[in-house]
């Protein structure tokens, strides 16, 4: 008796354990299908030069400057990590201030050569200062923004709702907000299918890179689109699917959404994407162990080819940018560098 | 009434709990828990199927457990239903890129490791209690 109910026991345990497993088979068969499209991975594009101790976890990439990183911290808002990129030299450095700040979570820093930003899209501020004297000692008022791209001296970026409700790029110099403003498409709901990423390239233009298309705009420093670029996936439109919760009160996602585009990084020359996408000539078990980066020329937005940064430590990689010929590729408490060789 | 009686009884009235708090907490932010599931990697397909025949199967289990006649088949259930929720987290923690959150009242303070913790014990418990359990459970109380 006592043994026919270890085995009804056992046979419970094992269909419950079988029928997790089959959605799960099955949902990984729907998202492995084939996504029509091929990369290029031409050999030794990239070489992996060094890797660089952060020490702790939270940091993002703010800028670099005469060869220098420097890093924010997603929890100490005035805390800048200083990497030497020859020497591989680190400091902290706790920035100073004179004015009264009482910045909003979700604030973050940015460098743009030698300036220095904090930027609080809920408060509507934007704190500056300079790299080397490290004091914020000067603050403005902005529209309320979600994302913010420092373009040139004083001026910057800003993505802001409009009255649709539709993620809108405008330019702010100094306190003034220009009139001239560029509605990102909206496909279905004006904010989560328009989200996507900002990036300067060397020369002041710069890129808007969207996370659920395959799509980027590149435009000048004005405003002024020069072209609209196709990354080489086949998602042209966003997938995804929202939901209402608490009477409407709030919206989110109602299922995972398609990313295309997760990061983007850009030098003078080359835009860079890590796409999430996998190609048909790609093998599943290289895809797990490393994150793949689309290149494409600044000048037209032409796909090159593309180079695999591989896991480190059993880490993805949680971001990457690009300065000059450096590769810089962040995971959690460490950094390490690539040599473009192209 | 004797100790392994005893540790029946408490244990079947625990699950019986357990079951009726999870099934309510859900219902009770039914919109919530549909959407949270539908981010599920794994279970997007199927949340409008799986919102609704989670709570419902729990607060069967729980109605069965209440009842003398089917708590030994309710036993099994349960076990069943604990070892799917553990498969689940394990398959969320260890081979999904997000990981979403679709639990409601405490267990939300939860992390997803303790929550597998948690859900392993009670199994465990469960399985115990079934192989204690009186074999002619009809005369056990007269």
């Amino acid at each position: 008796m006592l043994k026919a109910r270890i085995i009804i026991l056992l046979s419970c345990m094992l269909a419950g354990t079988l029928i997790v497993l089959s959605l799960y088979t099955f949902s990984e068969y729907r998202s492995n299908r084939r996504n029509g499209f091929v990369r290029q991975y031409p050999s030794k594009k990239v070489e992996g030069i060094r890797f660089i101790d952060l020490r702790y976890t939270g940091f993002y990439i703010a800028g670099c400057y005469a060869d220098t990183l420097y890093f924010g911290h997603t929890r100490n808002k005035f805390t800048l990590f200083m990497v030497a990129l020859s020497t591989r030299d680190t400091a902290s450095i706790r920035l100073r201030t004179s004015l009264d700040l009482k910045l909003y979570d979700g604030n973050y820093l940015r460098t743009d050569g030698n300036n220095l930003y904090i930027f609080d899209g809920i408060k509507q501020e934007i704190v500056s200062g300079k790299i080397g004297v490290f004091s914020l000692d000067k603050t403005e008022k902005s529209p309320s923004f979600t994302a913010a791209l420092p373009i040139e001296n004083d001026s910057r970026i800003l993505r802001v709702m409009n009255k649709k409700r539709v993620y809108t790029l405008i330019k702010q110099s100094g306190a003034n907000v220009q009139d001239k403003h560029y509605v990102l498409e909206a496909q279905g709901d004006g904010t989560f299918s328009t989200d996507g990423m900002l990036v300067k390239c060397s020369d002041s233009s710069f890129f808007y890179v969207y996370y659920y298309r395959n799509q980027f705009l590149h435009m000048d420093k004005d405003m002024d689109l020069l072209y609209k670029g196709k990354t080489i996936d086949t998602v042209s439109y966003a997938k995804i699917k929202l939901g209402k919760i608490e009477n409407g009160r709030a919206i989110t996602f109602a299922a995972p959404p398609l990313y295309v585009n997760k990061h983007c990084a850009a030098n003078e020359k080359y835009l860079f994407v890590h796409s999430a996408l996998k190609a048909d000539n790609e093998i599943k078990k290289a895809w797990d162990s490393s994150s793949v980066i689309d290149v494409y020329t600044v000048r037209n937005g032409k796909y090159q080819f593309s180079f695999y940064i591989s896991n480190k430590k059993d880490q993805k990689l949680k971001d990457f940018k690009v300065y000059g010929d450096t590769l810089v590729a962040l995971y959690e408490n460490f950094i390490y560098t690539y040599k473009l060789k192209f | 009434m004797k100790k392994k009686d005893i540790l029946i009884e408490l244990s079947c009235g625990l699950f019986i709990v357990l079951m009726l708090y999870a099934a309510t907490s859900k219902l009770i932010d039914y919109s919530t828990f549909r959407i949270e599931l539908g981010k599920s990697p794994v279970l997007t397909l199927f949340a409008k199927y799986v919102a609704w025949f989670i709570p419902v199967l729990e607060i069967v289990i729980a109605l069965l457990l209440c009842l003398e006649r089917t708590r030994l088949f309710a036993l099994y259930a349960f076990v069943s239903i604990m070892t799917m929720f553990t498969a689940y987290i394990t398959m969320i923690l260890n081979y999904s890129s997000y990981i979403p959150c679709s639990c409601g009242g405490v267990l939300q303070n939860m992390n997803w490791n303790q929550h597998l913790i948690f859900n392993g014990c009670f199994a465990l418990v469960a399985c115990v209690v079934v192989l204690i359990y009186p074999i002619k459970e009809t005369q056990t109380k007269s």
